[in-house]
């Protein structure tokens, strides 16, 4: 393989690789680590990039594994690690001056089995702070670009992650989806990125925004990496509360592969209020695949009015959990440190709050406050949970009838760099397709759909709890119907 | 309600911002006040739009989408594999004390 090869090769075509000759994981990362200089300037997705020594020693170990006859899923991959997602020894700052200085004491359980399973961490990535934006412009150190256009936005909040993989800087990434934070940014530099179901990936080591909706998810170039990377993370963990109990791994990977040879008829459904005001040419691109998909599978269009409310709702319930979650920065555990002496916990606590947290944290925090307070609990957070309630019923309802559900990922193209942060509103809106799996805590993928002149859509699936196996194989199928477009940025 | 609700309730919006500095422990810096204030209106409009759906109360609230119970470990003690230097690396101390301020005044 060329150097080029190497950084955009499969994660499943590299391992076969590496099995036949180890030592060839060398040559890879040495691979990455020269994009990585020649690319990194421009893009910006890393906050921390670990030093190539450093990884060259682990991955000696991986191979002396290897050929030790070790069965590892992932031995020598690079993977981008999301900046919210604990690693120990590693600096995880969630892209705030809170944690400027955090080194965790130990590794969230995703990347735990990450390592387990041979897998070689490169850096941290890039993300909007504390995971709250979806551009990544609210990262207090830098915003990360587009690698199909630099002066437009990767998405977010896991931007850095997805454009490490658009721009051959990693193989592999995890990134973590609150309200959309991983379909957002695979759909603007087109990489597909899964949310899985809530509780089927351990939450442990996950850095809280709004704790019922957060979960890890996989991200990568191929859908097939994609079912590779969720077979390693995808296990029940008792130190998460929440992680649904289960008995071993699932082979997603293995049962891609049956649904593609077999290729069972998928019934899906098209939510029609999902489907209004795209920009034209996103919508273009979604129709051409969305009509080659219902060709071959059954397809039918159906009305549910109350996904307008999903959106207001989903920002009362995430900024609520903020306020709450966030309340753990007090300056004395972890995170930034003011004078305490002769001062009062309180001032000391607001000191902490409004030096460590920028402006877009400060806002939520502040307003889940008020949403929370007596007087207004009940007309915005207890019915913001109604709603979801509402919403979820009618989605249960839907599963009943059909696998899936077909909606865009994102409403527009990626916005230039300044364009979307300035208005929330404008903002906010452009969640409307992705926040309804994490109220409803189904998974959902965004998956690669083509170009909008030069730059990338996804289109998104979304099923009941645990049908990620169905989510895989819709994708898959639109990676075949795209088969030949291009998707590597012109970086 | 909302934003008008509180205006009337508080005075001007910056009234409003001083209430949510007070309730939040949060101060926000002169330009966030700012923009604080040109967002704080459209975002309180934003969510109003949920009392277009009338009266909910028959609809039970949805905390949580998963049904299980949180499970309890046997209360049994655990070995600890991270060196003690390590879990308090990011601690503010004083000799072996994590150090605070006063909670108690006066």
């Amino acid at each position: 393989m060329t150097k080029l090869d190497y950084v955009y090769a499969s994660a499943t075509e590299l391992l076969t690789y590496f099995r036949s000759d180890p030592d060839k994981i060398l040559d890879y990362l040495e691979a990455i680590y020269d994009r990585i200089r020649k690319v990194e300037a421009k893009v910006r997705s890393y906050i921390t990039l670990r030093s190539r020594e450093e990884v060259e020693r682990e991955a000696e170990n991986v191979v002396k594994r290897l050929k030790q006859g070790e069965d590892l899923a992932l031995a020598g991959i690079a993977v981008a690690v999301k900046d919210n997602i604990s690693t120990r020894g590693i600096r995880t700052t969630c892209a705030s001056r809170m944690l400027e200085n955090y080194v965790p004491p130990y590794d969230a359980t995703a990347v735990k089995l990450l390592k387990e399973s041979g897998a070689v961490i490169i850096g941290k990535t890039n993300m909007d702070e504390f995971a709250m934006g979806s551009t990544t412009e609210t990262s207090a150190f830098f915003p990360t670009r587009n690698p199909w256009d630099l002066e437009r936005v990767p998405g977010g909040s896991s931007g850095g992650s997805a454009a490490a993989l658009a721009a051959g800087e990693a193989s592999l990434a995890l990134g973590s989806d609150t309200g959309g934070s991983v379909r957002c940014p695979a759909a603007f530099t087109a990489t597909v990125g899964l949310k899985p179901t809530y509780g089927l990936v351990s939450r442990f080591g996950l850095i809280a925004y709004a704790s019922s909706l957060d979960q890890i998810g996989p991200m990568a170039r191929t859908i097939a990496d994609v079912a590779l990377l969720l077979s390693v993370i995808a296990v029940h963990d008792p130190k998460d509360s929440t992680s649904i109990p289960r008995n071993g791994k699932t082979d997603y990977y293995f049962k891609l592969e049956e649904l593609m040879s077999s290729r069972p008829r998928l019934r899906i459904a098209v939510v029609k209020e999902l489907w209004r005001g795209l920009e034209e040419d996103v919508e273009r691109v979604l129709h051409r695949i969305l009509d080659r998909i219902c060709g071959e599978h059954t397809c039918d269009e159906v009305s549910i009015p109350i996904t307008r409310y999903a959106l207001p709702a989903y920002y009362i319930i995430a900024m609520a959990e903020a306020s709450s979650n966030l309340a753990r920065y007090d300056g004395l555990r972890y995170g930034l440190h003011v004078d305490v002496e002769g001062r009062s916990w309180i001032e000391v606590f607001t000191e902490v709050r409004s030096r460590g947290f920028g402006f877009e944290v400060k806002k939520r925090i502040a307003l889940g406050a008020f949403i929370l307070s007596a007087g207004y609990q009940e007309q915005y957070y207890i019915r913001a949970l109604r709603v979801r309630r509402l919403l979820k019923n009618e989605f249960d309802r839907v599963f009943k009838r059909f696998d899936l559900v077909a909606l865009p990922s994102m409403p527009i193209k990626p916005p230039r760099l300044g364009e979307a942060i300035t208005d929330p509103i404008k903002l906010y809106t452009m969640d409307i397709d992705t926040v309804i799996a994490n109220l409803i805590g189904s998974p959902a993928i965004s998956v690669p759909a083509g170009l909008a002149a030069t730059l990338p859509v996804g289109i998104q699936f979304m099923g009941p709890p645990l049908s990620e196996e169905k989510l895989l194989y819709a994708g898959a199928l639109v990676e075949e119907l795209r088969r030949g477009a291009a998707l590597k940025p012109p970086i | 309600m909302g934003c008008s609700h509180l205006v009337k309730e508080l005075g001007d919006i910056e009234d409003v911002i001083r209430h949510l500095e007070r309730l939040a422990l949060i101060k926000f810096t002169d330009d966030e006040r700012v923009k604080l204030s040109s967002e704080i209106r459209k975002i309180l409009n934003f969510f109003n739009q949920l009392n277009e759906l009338g009266d909910l109360k028959d609809v039970e609230p949805l905390f949580h989408v998963l049904d299980i119970e949180s499970p309890l470990r046997d209360d049994e003690p655990e070995v600890c594999s991270i060196p003690a230097s390590e879990l308090l690396s990011n601690v503010l101390r004083e000799g072996s004390y994590v150090k605070g301020p006063r909670t108690v005044t006066g």
